[in-house]
């Protein structure tokens, strides 16, 4: 137990962040180099803000510094907009494997959508962060993640038949 | 999700790993770990502090007697009930006796803390109308100058009863008894429970709309019942209550936001003939079987279809509050955690007005 105003450890592990934000960035920017930048920047920023002794608003602060920094890393360089798909994979072998199905499933996400998976599904944020993150009532972001996953059991349903 | 599922689905995103981890958090990693620790005769003294307080609260409650008249009984530790009514019910927590005894760094000082907390609660069920009470104290710490050999902390409290209002500084909460009849919705706590009615088919000729209710032709049934059905019991807290036990209260706790946005389909008036608790993704929700009595706009139902609308809000058991809430306050047994919501224990059997948005197989409320 520790007590708000005293100088605490943070409450995340940053090594563990770090790989999570920078994902983020990715799926948001498509570019290694870019989503390295801007994951390092986000938490730089980070510490310039006071403490906080919960973790979910320290994730919240997070996120919304790693969003804005993306956001604002389109409007500098006057990218042209990402493309719903995703676009061919690195490594060729990858496509091999059994996940191109799933693969194929998520490209026909929109982008937020690609976002809110991989923020709720891989980076274990809790839907009030999200919630909060997009500006909508934890029902309706719960509501919103159940529908994905419906969309893409559908999505893997047809394939599956194809 | 599994791990197996999370792992699939993130291969399935093909991001490829970090270059500069390792070298950014061999630069900055330190930053990340701050840290100023204090002398631990101070942390202790404010552990002693917060337990000394935390006791004042029980020890004004265990004090509280009838229409707010105090009634002292210093040397008892045991749990006395104190009926507010006779259809009271009460629950009670005993935290024990804290005693600690520290030395300083230094070893010139010794510091002495004992609390003794007893705690006695009761919830209150009245056949009036909702009540609310709560109580106000006053601690004074006091504090003998460090330097001596021995620093004892006591408490002198205040206390000063509160006549019963209805505002809304909630302590305790309590609610007009409902109809018998649909109190005891028997439903065991996380039970599953999938209950889905395929819709009947409803005939051509419509009814009448004089024709009463039962005459009416069959009538679609949605209803849907959450796969975990939490019961409430008879013993309920709010979430604020809670929350303000902790020190560290999870930011999940913040108010809901039932407010859905956009303009709602369906604006009907309905009669409310069950309340299902449960809890989804952290959420808790409750969901209301509502048979359609009047629709004023949408189409999507019609006069005595059964409905399901959902909503934020509602009651869950000690143990999931505290999931949830990610706080640990050691209270156990059968107590239900209210969150606060549009739907309500009291609904049940009533006719309210609904602005609905359709979901797959249920309805949301929107403002």
């Amino acid at each position: 137990m520790y007590l708000r105003g005293e100088g605490v450890a943070l409450v995340f592990d940053p090594a563990e962040q770090y790989d999570k934000i920078y994902k983020y960035c990715y799926i948001r920017l498509n570019n290694r180099e870019n989503a390295e930048d801007i994951t390092q920047e986000t938490f730089l920023r980070f510490l310039e803000h006071p403490e906080y002794a919960s973790s979910d608003k320290a994730l919240c602060l997070l996120y919304t510094i790693a969003g804005n920094l993306c956001t604002d890393h389109f409007r500098q360089k006057k990218t042209e907009e990402l493309p719903e798909e995703i676009p061919v994979q690195e490594n060729f072998e990858q496509q091999l494997t059994d996940n191109i199905s799933l693969r194929q499933a998520l490209s026909r996400l929109s982008q937020q959508d690609r976002e809110l998976v991989l923020l709720r599904y891989i980076n274990d944020v809790p839907v009030n962060v999200i919630s909060r993150l997009f500006g909508v009532s934890r029902f309706a972001m719960s509501r919103r993640l159940k529908k994905i996953l419906d969309t893409l059991r559908n999505y893997l349903g047809k394939e599956g038949t194809q | 999700m599994k791990d197996m599922d999370k792992k699939t689905l993130e291969q399935a995103f093909s991001i490829p790993e970090p270059e500069r981890k390792d070298e950014f958090l061999d630069k900055y990693g330190s930053q990340f770990q701050r840290s100023t620790p204090k002398p631990l005769a101070c942390k202790l003294t404010r552990f002693a502090a917060a337990a000394a307080v935390f006791s004042a609260v029980f020890f004004a409650w265990h004090n509280l007697g009838d229409a707010g008249k105090l009634r002292h009984d210093p040397g008892n530790s045991t749990v006395d009930n104190i009926p507010f009514s006779t259809s009271s019910t009460e629950f009670s927590t005993s935290l024990g006796t804290t005693a600690l005894k520290t030395t300083s760094l230094s070893g010139n000082t010794s510091t002495t803390i004992s609390t003794r907390t007893t705690a006695v609660f009761s919830t209150v069920t009245t056949d009036s109308a909702m009540t609310e009470f709560s109580t106000e104290f006053t601690t004074v710490l006091k504090t003998t100058d460090i330097s001596t050999s021995e620093t004892v902390i006591s408490t002198e409290i205040d206390i000063i009863p509160h006549e019963f209002s209805t505002s809304q500084s909630t302590v305790l909460k309590t609610t007009e008894k409902p109809p018998a009849t649909a109190t005891t919705a028997v439903h065991t706590s996380h039970t599953s429970v999938l209950k889905t009615t395929s819709p009947q088919e409803t005939t051509t000729t419509a009814a009448a709309q004089t024709v009463p209710v039962e005459e009416l032709p069959e009538s679609a049934s949605r209803e849907v019942v959450p796969e975990t059905v939490y019961q409430k019991y008879d013993k309920v807290i709010s979430m604020e209550e809670l929350v303000n036990r902790q020190t560290t209260a999870s930011p999940g706790s913040d108010t809901i936001t039932p407010a859905e946005g956009g303009v709602p389909e369906l604006l009907i008036s309905g009669e409310v003939l069950e309340n299902y608790y449960t809890a989804e993704d952290g959420i808790v929700l409750t969901y209301q079987t509502v048979r359609v009595t009047y629709v004023t706009m949408g189409s999507a139902v019609q006069e005595g279809d059964i409905i399901t609308v959902v909503s934020e809000g509602g009651y869950v058991p000690i143990d999931v509050a505290e999931e949830i809430l990610e706080i640990s306050t050691g209270i156990t047994g059968d107590v239900s955690v209210y969150f606060p919501g549009v739907a309500d224990e009291s609904d049940i059997g009533r006719e309210k007005n609904f602005n609905l948005h359709e979901e797959d197989s249920y309805f949301i409320i929107v403002p």
